[in-house]
């Protein structure tokens, strides 16, 4: 499949955001935006080389550190899927991986009610 | 070599993407510390599961996934398990409570005070400091080492 050939189906879309946040370990979600944004402006290959040499910044704090190696580590898995997207269908994942990382919070019942 | 044992709320809001929690954690493991977390804490972390509408087999493959990878990068040290001594010493604990306290009726408060006595029966027999955000809930065990885990939660007002 080659960008704009064959679109994925929104059901695909939904399930290959669902694999992706999956894995993102110890991600601040505002470092996540800002990675986005950065992938639909110059493609998936420089947004992962821009988190690989992010995870490594000695100016960084450890929290954006950490986020920086999930996602070179993770978006380096799924590069080949992400690269055959559309940048309207990229957004669109980007947006659902989004939801589903801040969706984990209400799942799980996270705020006892005894505090 | 620091070494600590992190409750199960400040697991949670690590692996639930706070901010705060990510930078604390990181910050912990950059710093030298050991972090060791409790087989109760996993447990705990299940809680609201059975409810959720989406899959459920997709959402623990993937919460076993992130634990591994935790373990991998050395951001849990080790999952503790509960043994006998620390059952005993648990009971124990809750004994001890009861003696003195009346637990508020909160629906729940029994159940989480229960898996809180897990945690620091886990911390005491290990010799680790115990990081909570609820210093209360701990303070009151004397030979208990209890540090705060001093971040704060903020909810960014995030639209679904």
């Amino acid at each position: 499949m080659s960008k704009g050939e064959l679109l994925m189906t929104t059901d695909e879309k939904v399930e290959l955001a669902q694999r992706i946040e999956g894995q993102l370990t110890g991600i601040i979600p505002s470092e996540w935006n800002k990675w986005c944004a950065y992938a639909r402006r110059f493609g998936i290959k420089k947004a992962i080389q821009f988190a690989q040499i992010m995870q490594n910044s000695p100016s960084l704090r450890p929290g954006p550190k950490q986020s920086y190696r999930t996602i070179s580590q993770v978006m380096g898995r799924f590069r080949k899927d992400l690269e055959k997207l559309s940048q309207d269908e990229l957004a669109e994942v980007f947006g659902y991986v989004r939801r589903f990382l801040f969706a984990r919070r209400g799942e799980t019942h996270e705020e006892r009610t005894r505090r | 070599m620091r070494k600590g044992l992190v409750d199960s709320m400040v697991l949670m809001h690590y692996d639930n993407a706070h901010e705060g929690a990510v930078e604390w954690w990181e910050g912990k493991v950059e710093d030298g510390w050991k972090v060791y977390i409790s087989e109760v804490s996993l447990m705990e972390r299940l809680k609201g599961v059975a409810g959720l509408s989406g899959s459920r087999e997709a959402y623990l493959k993937a919460f076993r996934f992130r634990i591994q990878q935790m373990k991998k990068e050395r951001k849990i040290c080790r999952i503790l398990p509960v043994t006998r001594d620390i059952c005993r010493k648990a009971r124990l604990l809750l004994e001890q409570y009861c003696k003195n306290f009346t637990p508020s009726p909160k629906r729940g408060r029994m159940e989480a005070l229960i898996c809180d006595m897990f945690i620091a029966a886990t911390a005491l027999k290990y010799d680790l400091i115990l990081f909570t955000q609820n210093l209360k809930d701990f303070e009151w065990i004397d030979a208990l080492n209890v540090e705060e885990a001093d971040y704060e939660i903020q909810e960014e007002g995030e639209a679904p």
